[in-house]
């Protein structure tokens, strides 16, 4: 298992309540950003950028072990 | 007999003191709908062109629509129109609260205003009748100061009031009309308009209800609409607009230090989570809705904020703190406060303003020419301070207040391209380079730089972001950084579904793809309400009827192709943040633009509607007003 940093901003929060802003997750070697967005049941199209470790990451990026990735919810402004 | 509205206008002459009742037939009201697009018909017909905008001829126009004011979420907007002291085109802004339910309740649709009074005035409008009252001792107080005493003197606290303040008395060229002194008409410069004819408000009051065609239908459907809400606990309603302010800033899209930048390191500290945290001390709302989104704010140290006046939205959390490295929240919320008071758009000010920082960074202007003020970058007592002198065309604040454009002009030494406008209208605070369709609709909006002509970029990059605006056939996601054919077809589509929801005053956030009202059931509403055998098809048409009117007007009043364009920094490369790099290639853009002319059934070149098209639209009566037309 491997353990990576999430950080869900705002909107994005709600579809895992208990775990709040920056929470830390356990997942499968050779895990997915996909994969990582299915087991926090993040719906690919409310997800407007994927960081990973600062950068602009892509759904089939795989993870490694202490990334730090970011899920930024769609958003608009007003 | 009318469903849904009253069937009556308005007429407003000042120079006179003449007011009169038009009754325009239902046809009328099905064809254009309110809004933009109704305020256009009459702006069309009866302003002669090349009038000045700050002029007695000019006419100003406060138009609701056939369903504004019925009890649903969302449908209290109305539209102010005018030809746009900031642009010399066609001018319009929307703005919510409870002003345009009132003005349905008092007996009528829409107010068209000629003129200019002799002293100051403002306007009385209740229970079918209208009176021009004297204002000259509301003149040159605060906003706060007249809403109270304009609900004594005429006795009643339930009264709305839209107004200008002293902004938009000096004429100040982005003055603001403001309702409940929270829900703003910010852009085109509206409230300059209304200064100039020496209108300081115009208050209403009345009790009567709208008839309804199907009654059961329409609470069956506002009932469905209630019920698919679903409160987000970090959502709009809970943390409002400016929630958005780093999440963008993490995505590389914030506008920071006059879009140079895409991310700001202080963009946690502006938010609406820390809003919450710290000064927030309620959710305000508009007429008929449950998301509540509107901010109130309170404050003592190190600035006194009166709540009155609301929290600071999104686009100011930015206008005047990341656009301008200012990183303080409570210096934003004053100066939210501050130009509430004095009536100014934000948006305007914080782009004009951080034209004369990177003017100052760069030797420009001086402290000799900013009379002494330390115009840097992060100065926000600096911001403050210019707020009050814009309002009163104090010293540089003169200067300021006609904006970046014409700023920039008078300071010559290369500063233009530091201005960044499109038509004269300052940039608001989303970020092309980030989200692409916006070159198109900040270059071809007809009011200028304008970031409400279509929902963006992010929402459709998926296919479930797609389900939303399925009725209207888009089928296909798209990258936000794709500026293709399809993506021009896309920003088409969604603009004329924008500019519907613009004619019948229904706010973005509460249609799809924010909010919860879906277009099959907003188009039910309507057929319920109005008992009109209507479609999206029909709804559609007038949206297009608004594109090309708006068109013609500007195309009369001196505008062309040449003013469809992007300042030149966002064809430069965004410095910094995660899109590092990005930019709008103008080789695409213009590709783009001419793909969106040939669309829209427009000249390709020169984007002149041809008649064929004006014709199809049923508004072949401006084909005259086109100065060419394309066979």
């Amino acid at each position: 298992m491997m353990r990576v940093k999430v950080k869900a901003y705002a909107d994005l929060q709600k579809y895992n309540p208990d775990k709040g802003e920056e929470f830390t997750v356990e997942i499968k070697e050779g895990a997915s950003v996909k994969d990582l967005m299915q087991l926090l049941r993040l719906p690919e199209h409310r997800v407007m950028v994927v960081l990973k470790n600062e950068r602009i990451g892509k759904e089939e990026d795989l993870l490694a072990d202490g990334d730090a990735i970011s899920f930024l919810p769609v958003v608009g402004g007003g | 007999m009318a469903f849904g509205y009253n069937g009556k206008l308005l007429r407003v002459n000042l120079s006179t003191g003449g007011i009169t009742v038009e009754e325009p037939e239902e046809k009328l009201y099905r064809r254009y709908l309110g809004g933009g697009t109704l305020s256009l018909y009459y702006l069309l017909r009866e302003l002669k062109p090349q009038s000045d905008p700050l002029g007695p001829d000019n006419i100003l126009i406060f138009c609701t629509s056939v369903l504004n004011g019925l009890p649903a979420p969302g449908l209290n907007k109305y539209t102010v129109a005018a030809k746009s002291p900031l642009t010399g085109g066609f001018g319009e802004s929307e703005a919510g609260g409870w002003w345009g339910p009132e003005l349905k309740s008092a007996g009528f649709d829409a107010i068209i205003i000629k003129g200019k009074a002799s002293s100051p005035v403002y306007l009385w409008v209740h229970d079918g009748q209208a009176e021009i009252q004297d204002a000259s001792h509301l003149w040159g107080k605060m906003t706060a100061e007249v809403q109270e005493s304009i609900r004594k003197e005429l006795g009643d606290n339930r009264i709305r009031i839209a107004q200008i303040g002293p902004a938009g008395e000096n004429l100040v060229r982005y003055a603001c009309i403001l309702n409940e002194l929270k829900h703003v008409n910010g852009r085109a410069g509206l409230g300059a308009v209304m200064g100039s004819k020496k209108l300081r408000a115009i208050a209403v009051r009345g009790k009567k209800n709208m008839e309804v065609f199907d009654r059961e239908a329409a609470l069956e459907i506002v009932k469905q609409v209630r019920e698919s809400y679903v409160e987000d606990p970090s959502g709009l309603g809970r943390m409002g607009t400016a929630r958005v302010a780093p999440i963008l800033s993490a995505g590389g899209m914030l506008p920071t230090k006059n879009f140079i930048t895409g991310s700001f390191e202080k963009a946690e500290d502006i938010g609406g989570k820390r809003m919450e945290e710290t000064i927030l001390i309620g959710r305000g709302t508009c007429h008929g809705c449950f998301i509540r989104c509107k901010r109130e704010v309170k404050a003592e140290k190190p600035y006194e904020i009166d709540p009155i006046y609301g929290g600071p939205e999104y686009e100011t959390v930015a206008s005047i703190g990341s656009l301008l490295e200012i990183g303080s929240l409570e210096a934003i919320a004053k100066g939210n406060e501050l130009c509430g008071k004095y009536g100014i758009d934000t948006i305007s000010f914080g782009t004009t303003l951080a034209f004369a920082m990177e003017c100052y960074e760069k030797g420009i202007l001086t402290s000799k020419d900013t009379d002494g003020l330390d115009l840097k970058f992060g100065n926000h007592e600096a911001m403050l301070e210019c707020i009050e002198r814009v309002a009163r065309r104090e010293g540089f604040g003169d200067l300021l207040a006609e904006g970046a454009e014409i700023a920039a002009k008078k300071i010559g030494k290369g500063a233009e391209k530091f201005a960044l406008h499109i038509k004269g209208q300052p940039l608001p605070m989303h970020e092309p380079r980030g989200k692409k369709s916006l070159a198109l609709a900040y270059a071809l909006s007809p009011t200028g730089a304008d970031h409400l002509e279509n929902p963006h970029d992010p929402f459709f990059e998926k296919e479930g972001g797609l389900k939303d605006i399925h009725p209207l056939g888009i089928l296909d996601p798209l990258p936000s950084l794709d500026l293709s054919i399809q993506k021009v077809r896309m920003f088409v589509y969604l603009q004329q579904y924008y500019n519907w929801l613009n004619s019948i005053g229904m706010c973005i956030f509460t249609a799809k793809p924010f909010g919860p009202f879906t277009i099959t059931n907003l188009m039910n509403y309507k057929r319920a309400v109005t008992g009109w055998d209507t479609s999206l098809w029909e709804a559609v048409k007038v949206g297009e009827r608004f594109a090309n009117m708006a068109r013609v007007f500007n195309l009369r009043e001196g505008l062309s192709e040449k003013d469809d364009r992007l300042p030149e920094r966002l064809h430069q490369p965004l410095e910094g943040g995660v899109l590092e790099g990005e930019k709008i290639d103008p080789k695409e853009f213009a590709q783009a633009r001419e793909m969106y002319y040939g669309m829209m059934g427009w000249d390709p070149q020169t984007g002149v509607p041809s008649k064929y098209k004006l014709e199809e639209l049923d508004i072949g009566w401006i084909i005259p007003q086109l100065v060419h037309t394309q066979a």
